[in-house]
């Protein structure tokens, strides 16, 4: 634990350099990057209710990181989070919305309000690992590259999803294809207030990342099928000759990460939207990679990273709104930062590979 | 290990002098409340650059800058969620009126005139209800009429007497467009066939001109040779593919004739700048009300485009019986049927 601590300092160490990149190009272009930097934390945490703005937004981002990350450490890379949570939100979405539950007879959002709320994020963690684990069944049986069946997938998802919402018994009436909003009842509560008069609320989405955290932290650290995970990630051959069903464990590991997935899209309908929307998503899925990669795979490093880059879309957003510095900016330092941790963790390993 | 110390050293440091400086930020930023007007604008998704809707939301924007001397701000949202992350950002930042472009925003719109009742909001394209907000003003365009003009101009333009129209999401904002420009058309000559297309049921149908240039090759395959686009920079694939064909295309919301002079035979204008500039200049006058305001043939917020690129297309006869058309409209003597309106009633 501590040593993969140890390994987080590479990307503190990115961090500030790519700061120090950004800070130059926005002296470049004419404009203070003090100023800039203002704006950012001010965004990020100046009031409740962008404190509150910054922690949702960590919450999907936690999640999809935790998500990518589950499926690294069993070799796979799951490029699909994006699909995923598509599928999973709509499955939500239509479990708690009241278009649903007409067809179904009695009101189930209205009439009993956390069970409709359990029954939504079940079905959404459901059919994200459905979606996930068609591209895990794909490569255990015939081992089809999971890269390419993921992408073709999120496709797939997406256009799915954008399809049936247009359908006259999902969609509500309106010109935006949406589903009808969910009834308060069947939304996730607020969690604890942020505001001294309770109007801002932190989501409680961060409870449900908390507990996947926890999860996750516990499946590598104390059981057996998380072991075995790891072990078929290090090395298939080895790991089929110790015994372990490779084939499995592979299928397995995605249907767990596309449950992760799937949860992130139940959040983002029941906590955020209250509906399903298309097209919803700003990229959870894809930005999850990044912050897997930020964090080096750690869920400790994953839960930081998601915070920074929620509290950098606060601020891009004060800054694209108050000052002449485009938001573009704040994408550039992402990137920077990302091409520092590649680069430092191809140093390390090179180091480390000198030493012994 | 003196790596490790370095860093937290270095971190502690940007902290402290980023805390520092933040205070010192917030100290002279409240010396800045002047009586100069803030006005702010959240543009709809697809931002500036699509020569047609946000644009000439900016527009309208910078116009009140230079003749009214307000300071102006302008938000572009990357998704969604953002449209109301910027009301509110912008109303906690105390602007005077924020207005907010397209009727995709309109939940947005309602939500930030509640929790925020001392700020000033403007909608365009969507009606919002002034009982129950009365800090919030609606502009909207009767889209029908100048579609029925740029109709009667397609009608007369076309020689096969089959005219088309591109529209970007199928909903009934843009069946507006549509029936005005075939009652247009068919006013001139009740034997026009017009042909309907649209792009798509989601936002997405506003930005993809792949697509629109698609649609209006298919139209021109059936004989179809004027077409009208209301789809945002989908209709730039629409006009693009009039040059390339030697059709005609009609413009929409700015006046596009420029895009691909000789091919574009007018362009149907929705003066959005004008809307968001009177607004601005209501508010400035301390005469802002709550309310559903519209913008027509009378008020100058609608029209066609008329200049040095279309010149040779349209002919003075032409020119002259459209104008004639307009008298009427605007003496009620013809009565372009508004499709909300219709649907409304039902």
């Amino acid at each position: 634990m501590l040593k993969k601590l140890d390994e987080l300092s590479v990307s503190a160490w990115a961090l500030l350099a790519a700061g120090v990149v950004v800070s130059l190009v926005i002296l470049a272009i004419g404009e203070n990057p003090i100023a800039v930097g203002r704006a950012l934390i001010d965004g990020a945490f100046g009031g409740p209710r962008r404190v509150a703005n910054t922690l949702q937004y960590a919450i999907p981002l936690t999640l999809s990181g935790l998500a990518v990350a589950l499926a690294f450490r069993g070799g796979l890379f799951n490029i699909g989070v994006e699909g995923q949570l598509y599928v999973g939100a709509f499955a939500a979405a239509i479990v708690a919305s009241p278009v649903a539950s007409r067809t179904a007879g009695e009101g189930l959002a209205t009439a009993c309000g956390p069970l409709a709320i359990l029954a939504a994020i079940l079905a959404g963690v459901t059919a994200g690992a459905f979606w996930a684990g068609i591209a895990g069944a794909l490569k255990s049986l015939r081992g089809v590259n999971e890269v390419i069946a993921t992408i073709m997938l999120n496709w797939i998802a997406l256009f799915l999803v954008g399809y049936l919402v247009n359908l006259p018994s999902f969609k509500a009436t309106g010109d935006i294809p949406q589903t009808a909003e969910i009834a308060a009842g069947g939304r996730l509560p607020g969690l604890f207030p942020l505001s001294g008069d309770g109007a801002v609320m932190a989501g409680s989405g961060l409870l449900l990342a908390l507990t996947t955290l926890l999860a996750v932290v516990w499946l590598f650290g104390r059981s057996v099928l998380g072991y075995e995970i790891r072990a078929v990630g290090h090395n298939p051959s080895a790991a089929e000759a110790a015994g372990i069903p490779v084939r499995g464990r592979l299928l397995q590991t995605m249907l767990l990460s596309g449950a992760i997935a799937g949860l992130v899209g139940a959040d983002q309908v029941l906590g955020v939207h209250h509906r399903f929307i298309a097209n919803f998503s700003p990229g959870f899925g894809y930005l999850g990679i990044a912050i897997a990669l930020l964090g080096r795979n750690h869920p400790v490093g994953i839960v930081i990273a998601a915070f920074l880059f929620a509290a950098l879309k606060g601020g891009a957003l004060q800054m694209d709104a108050l000052t002449n510095v485009p938001r573009e900016m704040i994408t550039v330092l992402q990137a920077v930062l990302l091409l520092f941790v590649a680069a430092a963790a191809g140093v390390r390993a090179r180091m480390g590979a000198r030493e012994t | 290990m003196l790596m490790k110390r370095l860093l937290v050293a270095t971190a502690a440091a940007i902290a402290l002098w980023s805390w520092w400086d933040y205070r010192a930020g917030a100290a002279d930023s409240s010396g800045l409340t002047g009586p100069r007007r803030r006005i702010a604008v959240v543009l709809s998704v697809g931002g500036l650059g699509d020569k047609s809707f946000n644009d000439s939301a900016y527009e309208g924007l910078l116009r009140a800058v230079r003749e009214l001397g307000i300071e102006e701000a302008h938000g572009e949202p990357a998704d969604i969620a953002e449209p109301a992350e910027f009301l509110d950002v912008y109303a906690e930042e105390g602007y005077d009126l924020i207005i907010g472009v397209g009727f995709l925003m309109k939940d947005a719109v309602e939500k930030a005139a509640r929790s925020h009742p001392d700020r000033k909001f403007a909608l365009i394209d969507a009606p919002i209800d002034p009982r129950e907000y009365p800090n919030c003003a609606s502009l909207l365009f009767s889209e029908h009429e100048g579609s029925f003009l740029v109709g009667a101009l397609a009608a007369m333009a076309s020689k096969s007497g089959r005219v088309g129209f591109v529209g970007g999401m199928d909903i009934p904002l843009i069946h507006k467009f549509k029936v005005g420009y075939a009652e247009g058309a068919r006013h001139v000559n009740p034997e026009c066939e017009v042909l309907v297309r649209y792009a798509g049921a989601g936002p997405d149908a506003f930005h993809d001109p792949v697509k629109g240039k698609a649609m209006a090759e298919t139209l021109f395959s059936q004989g179809v040779d004027v077409i009208y686009h209301a789809s945002g920079s989908t209709g730039n694939g629409v006009i693009q593919a009039a040059a390339e064909h030697g059709k005609l295309a009609i413009g929409v919301d700015a006046n596009q004739n420029y895009m691909k002079p000789g091919h574009v035979l007018t362009s149907m204008l929705k003066r959005v700048d004008v809307a968001v500039c009177e607004t601005i200049r209501a508010v400035c006058e301390e005469r802002f009300q709550g309310r559903v305001c519209v913008f027509g043939l009378k008020e100058g917020g609608i029209g066609y485009a008329m200049d040095e690129h279309n010149r040779a297309l349209v002919t003075s006869p032409m020119q002259e019986r459209v104008e004639a058309l307009k008298a009427k409209i605007l003496a009620g003597e013809i009565r372009v049927t508004d499709y909300l309106e219709v649907q409304r009633g039902k």
